[in-house]
């Protein structure tokens, strides 16, 4: 049984590991494409761990991914950088520059910490009301980060992140998020949030303490959410807050329903489903020729067709492509 | 491991030297711009008055006798498909690529470029942080910076409109709006006091539906002021100046370069006593020939005029960079920077542009102001503060 | 004073905005669980049918915008609702969304980013004063409105047979479609509800704006759905209130706050709606059904 459950595991590893490696071996582009891809699979897995697991959704998620990058960018900021647009940090932070890890570390920490402020509330409500939470949540952090201008420069960007997300360091984290993630689901709190996720009363009458493990999940789920926010910042140079905002949430949330939500592997076909899909129609939506034939530029397209993709699929599969399934060896799937 | 890598060595040299074949006869301008989507509408006129700029240039027998040639690559209004794109035109062998009218849509493509000591150019990117300091030594932008901005529209206000106070309603939902009050607030007490500023309100242009709150704090201001500044910008600005005139207020309103254009008047049609800052003129009654002649020649082209006068900067992005290579004698990225730093007050179309080695942005420009008379625009004037702002991040 | 009292009108007048805007969410919400971002939208297209139709006479131009929204309600009921009709809330919530994007993305490709303006009924901006109190015209519609379609719906939903399934089916929808209720009829009829109450929100909305543009769905969509879960799930009224509250409470903030902290507005009015929130679970008006029952 062990076995078959971490021949999930490997099966997944093995095909970020193969997604990984064509991007290295690919062009530039196909590169930036695949490192986005596996940035934004480290916040899907995020979500994984407490939506997921405990089927409540948060839509307050990309605050942490916020808080992270901000955080960690205060410290991988090249000190001549930071005495420019944010002189105001405090001493410490100011005269110090540590590396990507160092600095991954420190936001993750942070962040970790705040979503154990907010999720000590937030696991306090049930179903929609904490989802509702989430979203208000977000607005706040939103709110306090635009107009934070001595930390974050508000609603003008942080520059000068140095670009230290390479295929590495995206490959690295997207295994660890994955190793995480599964160890997570597979442990007796996963079980545990998972029959409260089935049944509430029945996990409680069992006597599963719902609001604590549901609390270590939004942490553990925060935590991991926060390291793609950092990952992103690193990979685009530039912060904003409006970054990790609603196109942030709705897009993540997205890719982990086409996947579906029970499951891990649905999480990693989910985010490649849908990424894939959206480098596919911008190639296509810029025009090309075929035997001879000029297909034109079709603005729009991009963005349509992804809509109608997944629509498709949430109507095909309305508990998501995976189901509850998993990838397992042999091929068999349960 | 070894093998893959040689393969990709191989397939490299085969992309460059691809790249190289091509470039010996052609020249390449590259575009990763916003061609759909929410912000398409930022890059449009710029975008065209590019390609305008091109065709002017190839119609004189090109650039150091070469042929420009321009590829786009559509960014989908999408920040990481934005920096997928500058790749994507730089691998086919663009030399300088112009970026989106954004700071926050046009960076990471921008940093893209930079990395790969090729040219990025903002049409109209107003943050100072779009150069040197934010991007990198291989960033430009033709925008007058908004510090400026602020402090022509204040000495304007003070100096030729007479409006000795002002209040101050600023949208915070954005970089530019809040810095554009916030130079304007500076000057504007540099001239009239503390006094001067009668009051400050905001509002958020991306979550107030209304502004009736703020519509009362003003009306019930113990002084009422000369003119209000009016720090907004797309369809929130626009609805509420609709608000603002239908509760009565008839104030003179002043306006940064947001709220160029006619698009957004039939909201509030008949609007009058309204001073708004520009570029130039993009309805054919410019103080300045050559702008007019511009725009003649941009509606015959596209079969419209240009919906604001951003455009002007797309064409003064080509024009800038054109006169550097021609300066330098090549297309040598070092040797036109070189060029590029030493601008001084050259008379493109965007306006009078001057770029140091530290400042890749436009601070001591004129600007042409108009006054909305009847939903009609009236050009005043080319105005600049006595006092240049100081580059600021 | 007279800045309290005008403070406070303007505070309802927003309030009622926000109020009509929850109480199309909170139908739907009363009758399948289904959390409609894509109402945002509804309201959007409204607008565009409005710009669209400038200059024809205004009741003509009304009607049409009606029509055409309620004609999109069905449709979206019919083509992306219909099928995840089982699955659970959240899998209706991602398809609204998925919706809302396609629409949003649709209204660009037609009519470009750029926000159009236009002017549809300017009369109604225009303010009646009482001795120094300004009320636009359009609040007192809004408000009056508002009201007139709340009472109206609640006459439908006790009084008409439809009403009563529809009540039922909020209470038990299995359940209601063993005795014979038509699930499928009494959701269709929902969203032609809140077409009709979307478009209502489009005209008062042009009418206070002058500008058509394809972003305004969203803040409409995510008041309604915070108002609707503060309001108490499932109840109508609550969802009214709960818009009202989270207008008043804007407006108020931004004439409470010193001027330092009123750029943080936002974050106080959802701190108090995460208040509201933890100290009644329920909502503010428990409506039925909105216990998870055992």
């Amino acid at each position: 049984m062990m076995t078959r459950r971490w021949s999930t595991f490997a099966l997944l590893s093995l095909a970020i590991l193969v997604v990984a490696g064509i991007g290295w071996a690919g062009s530039d582009i196909f590169q930036r494409f695949v490192i986005d891809m596996l940035v934004k699979l480290v916040v899907v897995l995020g979500l994984a761990v407490f939506v997921g697991n405990s089927g409540v959704f948060s839509f307050g998620h990309a605050s942490f991914a916020a808080l992270g990058a901000y955080s960690s960018a205060w410290f991988t900021l090249p000190v001549a950088a930071k005495k420019i647009f944010l002189p105001q940090l405090p001493a410490f932070a100011l005269s110090t520059q540590v590396g990507l890890p160092t600095g991954a570390a420190i936001g993750v920490a942070f962040a970790s910490l705040v979503g154990l402020a907010i999720g000590v509330i937030i696991v306090q409500l049930s179903g929609l009301g904490a989802s509702i939470a989430t979203v208000a949540w977000l607005a706040i952090v939103t709110t306090v980060l635009a107009n934070a201008d001595a930390y974050t420069r508000g609603t003008s960007s942080l520059v000068g992140l140095p670009l230290a997300t390479g295929i590495g360091a995206a490959l690295v984290s997207a295994l660890l998020a994955l190793f995480i993630a599964f160890l997570f689901k597979t442990s007796r709190y996963g079980l545990m949030l998972q029959a409260s996720r089935e049944d509430e009363v029945a996990a409680k009458a069992t006597g599963i303490s719902v609001r604590a493990v549901r609390l270590w999940a939004f942490v553990l789920s925060a935590a991991l959410v926060a390291l793609g926010g950092i990952l992103q910042g690193h990979f685009r140079g530039v912060l904003t807050v409006s970054q990790f905002y609603f196109e942030f949430t709705y897009l993540t949330l997205a890719m982990l329903v086409i996947g579906g939500i029970r499951s891990l592997s649905g999480a990693v076909i989910g985010t490649f489903l849908v990424a894939g899909c959206a480098e596919m129609l911008r190639i296509v939506s810029g025009g090309f020729e075929i035997a001879g034939l000029m297909v034109p530029a079709l603005p729009g397209l991009r963005e349509i067709g992804l809509a109608l993709m997944m629509l498709i699929v949430l109507l095909a599969r309305p508990r998501g492509i995976m189901g509850s399934r998993e990838f397992t060896w042999p091929v068999k799937t349960g | 491991m070894k093998k893959i890598y040689a393969i990709k060595a191989a397939m490299l040299t085969l992309l460059l030297g691809g790249g190289h074949a091509l470039a010996e006869e052609d020249v390449k301008v590259g575009f990763a711009l916003a061609l759909s989507g929410f912000i398409a509408p930022y890059d449009d006129g710029p975008y065209k008055a590019a390609q305008l700029a091109i065709d002017d240039i190839n119609a004189k027998g090109g650039l150091l006798g070469k042929k420009l040639i321009a590829v786009a690559s559509d960014t989908k209004s999408d920040v990481d498909v934005g920096a997928i794109a500058a790749t994507d035109v730089i691998g086919k062998g663009a030399r300088m690529i112009m970026v989106t009218c954004d700071f926050d849509f046009g960076a990471p493509a921008a940093i893209v470029a930079q990395s790969q000591n090729v040219f990025a150019f903002s049409s109209c990117a107003a943050d100072p942080k779009f150069g040197v300091q934010g991007i990198g030594p291989n960033a430009y932008t033709l925008a007058t910076a908004t510090l400026t901005q602020g402090s022509i529209l204040a000495e304007f206000a003070f100096k030729q409109a007479n409006l000795k106070t002002a209040y101050l309603l600023t949208d915070t939902s954005g970089e530019y709006m809040k810095s554009l009050c916030a130079s304007f607030e500076r000057r504007f007490v540099e001239l009239a006091g503390d006094a001067g500023i009668v009051g400050k309100d905001n509002f958020h242009g991306l979550n107030d539906t209304s502004i009736a709150g703020q519509i009362s704090r003003l009306k019930a201001s113990p002084k009422q002021p000369d003119a209000v500044m009016f720090c907004g910008a797309g369809s929130a600005g626009a609805s509420f100046i609709r608000q603002i005139r239908a509760a009565g207020i008839d104030l003179p309103l002043l306006a940064g370069e947001s709220m160029d254009g006619a698009y957004w008047l039939g909201a509030v049609p008949d609007l009058s006593n309204f001073y708004v800052l520009a570029y130039g003129s993009a309805f054919g009654n410019d103080p300045d020939a050559k702008i007019n002649d511009f725009t003649t020649r941009f509606t015959a082209k596209f079969g419209e005029q240009p919906a604001t006068s951003h455009a002007l900067t797309g064409y003064s992005v080509i024009e800038a960079w054109a006169l550097a290579v021609q300066r330098a004698g090549t297309f040598d990225t070092d040797a036109v920077r070189a060029e590029l730093d030493k601008l001084k007050d050259e008379p493109f179309l965007a306006g009078k542009t001057s770029f140091s080695p530290e400042a890749h942005i436009n601070l001591d420009r004129p600007m042409l102001v108009f006054k909305i008379v009847n939903g009609k625009h009236e050009p005043i004037g080319r105005f600049l503060s006595e006092v240049i702002p100081e580059l600021k991040f | 004073m007279i800045y309290v009292i005008q403070t406070l009108v303007d505070a309802v007048s927003v309030g009622a905005v926000y109020a009509l805007s929850a109480l199309g969410i909170g139908l739907l919400f009363g009758v399948m669980r289904l959390v409609n971002f894509a109402q945002g939208e509804f309201v959007t297209i409204g607008i565009y049918t409005l710009m669209l139709t400038v200059g024809l006479w205004f009741p003509l131009a009304a009607i049409l915008t009606v029509f055409v929204v309620v004609l999109l309600a069905l449709l979206a009921d019919r083509l992306a609702f219909k099928p995840v009709r089982d699955a659970d809330p959240a899998t209706m919530l991602i398809t609204s969304f998925a919706l809302s994007y396609l629409l949003q993305n649709v209204l660009v490709l037609i009519f470009g980013a750029r926000p159009i303006g236009f002017n549809i009924i300017p009369e109604l901006g225009l303010p009646v004063m009482i001795g120094e109190i300004r009320i636009p015209r359009l609040n007192i519609l809004t408000i009056c409105v508002a009201a007139g379609l709340l009472t109206g719906i609640a006459l439908f939903l006790r009084r008409t047979r439809i009403g009563i399934e529809m009540r039922a089916a909020a209470v038990d929808f299995r359940m209601a479609r063993l005795l014979g209720i038509k699930g499928d009829r009494v959701i269709a009829v929902a969203f032609a509800l809140t077409g009709v109450l979307s478009a209502v929100v489009a005209i008062l909305f042009a009418a206070q704006t002058g500008t058509a543009a394809p972003t305004y769905g969203l803040q409409l969509a995510l008041v309604g759905f915070v108002a609707t879960v503060i309001g108490g799930m499932g109840s109508l009224v609550g969802a009214v209130f709960g818009g009202m509250i989270v207008g008043v409470v804007t407006v108020c903030l931004q004439a409470l706050l010193p001027p330092e902290l009123r750029v943080f507005r936002e974050a106080f009015v959802y701190a108090v709606v995460i208040a509201i929130l933890v100290l009644r679970p329920d909502g503010l008006f428990q409506g039925v059904g909105s216990r998870e029952r055992v």
